[in-house]
């Protein structure tokens, strides 16, 4: 989910849209001034790329370090633009971070337009400039929260679908572009975990891409036309159309008057207070905020802009409002096979704060976000947002991850789509699902005379 | 144009006073079950429908049905609940046969719908029997047990169960405000079962002797909790305390796609009854006595042990999944 300060708020007074593209002058005259300054280093870069290969298999840390030593001294040069970028870059701190309990989860490097070349799994030829843009805006922090991310990722696709040219060798498009697809998969988890949003959108292409192999006779033109629409309307029916069902669905379940308090941003929580308010009906609103990402206070600051008043209060201080309330909203990244949440970190703390006190626990979350997966504990899975040595004096690290797990007695209803569900039925929403394909029975497309 | 609108509007109400009458007169002279009853009057409605669209036909369906919820009493004192989700799963099916029906004339379709609600009533006679068989192998000899309430079901799986040889020591609270439980108490005890009646308030002082707590449903809700006649959330946590198991016993046509979250999300017409309570002549009751005289609560799933029901013995959050299989497909 979003965690990083978000640079663009949506306009005010709009209707929730996944957003629009961000500015990208501003991108390309970064890129451009990325592009300069790396010229002079590239011959560097490359002869140490070379030397690397041969390590690469047996140490893919060493390749990483070479790319910050870049990036450091682009650095020094440049103004820090993100808070992001304070990582630290130390080798030999990176070496002892990968013996602890968190060794097993990836840390994601900071990459510039040229460095994201260099990533291993890609022809630097091929990789297409949309994909490029995606990347630093996840990077960078422009591009956050799931659904953002997840239409992102298809809007880049569709870039992509529309540029991509058969090679001669090759005489189906459907036979070529599955690998092209998965290439394309497997390099978006360099950047930052992919979401389920993500994981289903890709499910989703594909049983597009087998019927296109299976059942017609479309030429690469016509193909090409057909998959961007069937992703458009994926965007359309299980994104745009699925929030706005769940804003009707909690608009009719939540009673005028009510007290909720809400944790952190979510789109669909953010979009509902605001509709619900358009409706000329009052809530009282507890913003709860983590100081740490401070998503918090960009969503109070969006409900002034609306002129709707509410009170923030830091995570650390919910235990003694909560008595006041009346039902805890949380937004999700994923909901588990096993009915447990995914979420942003702290999640499971107001969670278990909330069945203390007998509180409902309602979680908005649309159905492509359902997984077939199923987890236990946090960390087996999960995303490390920040690591830091300050020095070498120091005897602690400290630590933070970007998500946790709530298991499934403390939820009291997922909002969905489909309806108003328990916890424990994500599990026949998916199987539901699965029998349409994800979407709809996807029309098999035929050509004409 | 507005006289022909004026016209059909009568003829509207008019059938609709005809089908309240024809279930007054069904619910009095037959002993058949509510559900049962409901749809015979709609094959009737069926039937004799001058309709002469798919559309009309339906539209006259679904608005009788309403009208039955809202001014019939379904026996027993129950709510409007029970028979609201009849209608509507009895509603989906129609709808979904009226999908894959490929019906040449009115007449055909009218007879495909009157085929569907015919299985529709199989179906609700058949579901007590399962449930009995269900429960018995549950049942134990010289159990005891704490009956709560009156239901048809929970009263034929016992008499079934004493037939079969299963003697079990049952308890009865009153229930009060309408006393349902001396109707249970006196049901059970003409064929022979040892009862006894205990008082509403002395459920927690019986709670520590009991093997188990049966009880029925005016309404399975999605996540498995069920709303009962008042009483029932209040028996429900004395048999948690104790860790005895509590068994609801429930049809698959009371699921409802209702999901209260605490007792404030039920409607006013439930919280709130409208009747006067009973009292003994004997106590002196102030004047201007206020009163708040629920008709139902609501008991969560966590409460609940287990549900059985017609499509099988089910965990409470097996429920949600029933019903989605149900309205999704």
């Amino acid at each position: 989910m979003s965690e990083k300060p978000n640079q663009q708020n949506p306009k005010k007074g709009e209707p929730w849209k996944p957003k629009e593209k961000f500015d990208k002058k501003a991108n390309k005259e970064k890129q451009k001034l990325e592009q300069e300054q790396t010229k002079t280093e590239a011959k560097q870069e490359s002869k140490q790329e070379e030397s690397n290969k041969i390590k690469q298999e047996s140490n893919q840390t060493i390749q990483q370090q070479n790319i910050k030593q870049v990036q450091q001294q682009k650095k020094e040069e440049q103004p820090i633009v993100d808070k992001q970028n304070i990582v630290q870059k130390n080798e030999q701190k990176e070496q002892n971070k990968r013996q602890d309990f968190l060794s097993h989860l990836p840390i994601f490097q900071d990459y510039t337009s040229e460095s994201i070349k260099s990533v291993k799994q890609i022809d630097p030829q091929t990789l297409h400039h949309s994909f490029v843009e995606l990347c630093i805006q996840y990077q960078n922090g422009q591009c956050i929260g799931s659904t953002h991310r997840c239409v992102e990722f298809l809007n880049a696709l569709k870039q992509f679908i529309k540029d991509y040219k058969l090679s001669r060798q090759s005489n189906y498009f459907a036979i070529a572009f599955v690998d092209e697809l998965k290439k394309i998969f497997n390099l978006m988890k360099n950047f930052r975990t992919v979401n389920e949003g993500m994981s289903t959108s890709y499910l989703f292409i594909n049983e597009c891409l087998m019927i296109l192999r299976r059942d017609t006779k479309l030429d690469e033109n016509e193909s090409k036309i057909w998959l961007c629409n069937q992703i458009d309307q994926f965007i359309q029916s299980k994104i745009i159309s699925a929030s706005e069902l769940i804003i009707k669905n909690a608009t009719q379940l939540i009673q005028e008057g009510t007290t909720i308090l809400v944790y952190a941003r979510s789109y669909l929580i953010e979009n509902f207070i605001i509709n619900y308010f358009k409706q000329g009906k009052q809530l009282t609103i507890f913003v709860v905020d983590n100081p740490q990402f401070g998503e918090g206070s960009q969503l109070v600051k969006r409900l002034q802009q609306q002129g709707i008043s509410c009170y923030q209060i830091l995570l650390s201080h919910v235990s003694y409002i909560l008595s006041k309330v009346d039902k805890i909203l949380v937004g999700a990244s994923s909901m588990l096979c096993n009915g447990a949440l995914v979420s942003r970190v702290g999640t499971a703390l107001l969670a278990c704060l909330a069945s203390t006190h007998k509180i409902p626990f309602l979680v908005f979350c649309e159905s492509y976000k359902f997984s077939e997966k199923s987890q236990i504990d946090s960390l087996s899975w999960n995303e490390i947002a920040q690591l830091q040595q300050v020095n070498e004096n120091q005897q602690y690290t400290s630590l933070s991850l970007r998500y946790d797990i709530t298991q499934s007695n403390y939820i009291n209803m997922i909002v969905t789509e489909v309806g108003l569900i328990p916890a424990t039925s994500v599990k026949a929403v998916i199987g539901e699902f699965k029998k349409y394909n994800y979407v709809d029975a996807i029309e098999v497309p035929r050509k004409d005379q | 144009m507005s006289l022909c609108f004026s016209q059909k509007s009568d003829s509207m109400s008019l059938t609709l006073k005809k089908v309240l009458e024809e279930y007054n007169q069904l619910n009095e002279t037959t002993k058949e079950h509510y559900a049962v009853i409901l749809i015979k009057v709609m094959i009737n409605l069926i039937t004799n429908s001058k309709e002469m669209t798919m559309q009309g036909l339906t539209h006259e369906i679904k608005t009788a049905g309403e009208y039955l919820i809202n001014n019939v009493k379904a026996g027993h004192g129950r709510s409007e609940l029970v028979l609201r989700s009849t209608q509507t799963i009895y509603q989906h099916y129609i709808s979904k046969g009226l999908q894959h029906l490929r019906a040449d004339s009115m007449e055909a379709l009218k007879q495909s719908l009157l085929e569907i609600s015919q299985e529709q009533i199989d179906i609700l006679v058949r579901s007590k029997d399962n449930i009995k068989t269900q429960c018995l192998k549950f049942f134990n000899n010289r159990f005891k047990v704490l009956v709560l309430g009156y239901s048809n079901v929970v009263l034929y799986s016992l008499i079934e169960a004493f037939k079969a040889g299963i003697v079990m020591q049952i308890y009865i609270p009153e229930c009060r405000p309408k006393s349902e439980g001396i109707e249970t108490y006196r049901q059970l005890t003409e064929i022979g079962y040892p009862c006894k009646l205990i008082f509403d308030s002395a459920i927690g002082q019986v709670m520590e002797d009991i093997d188990m707590v049966l009880t029925g449903a005016e309404a399975v809700v999605e996540n498995g909790g069920i709303i009962n006649r008042v009483g029932t959330y209040t028996t429900a946590i004395c048999a948690k305390f104790q860790k005895k198991p509590f068994y609801v016993l429930a049809e698959s046509f009371k699921f409802t796609r209702l999901f209260p979250l605490s007792q404030k999300d039920l409607s006013d017409s439930i919280r709130f009854s409208q009747e006067e309570p009973c009292f003994s002549e004997k106590l002196k009751l102030p004047d201007n006595l206020d009163l708040i005289n629920p008709l139902c609560d609501y008991t969560p799933p966590d409460l609940i042990t287990l549900l059985f029901t017609d499509l099988g013995v089910f965990t409470p959050s097996a429920v949600s999944e029933e019903l989605i299989k149900i309205f999704n497909t």
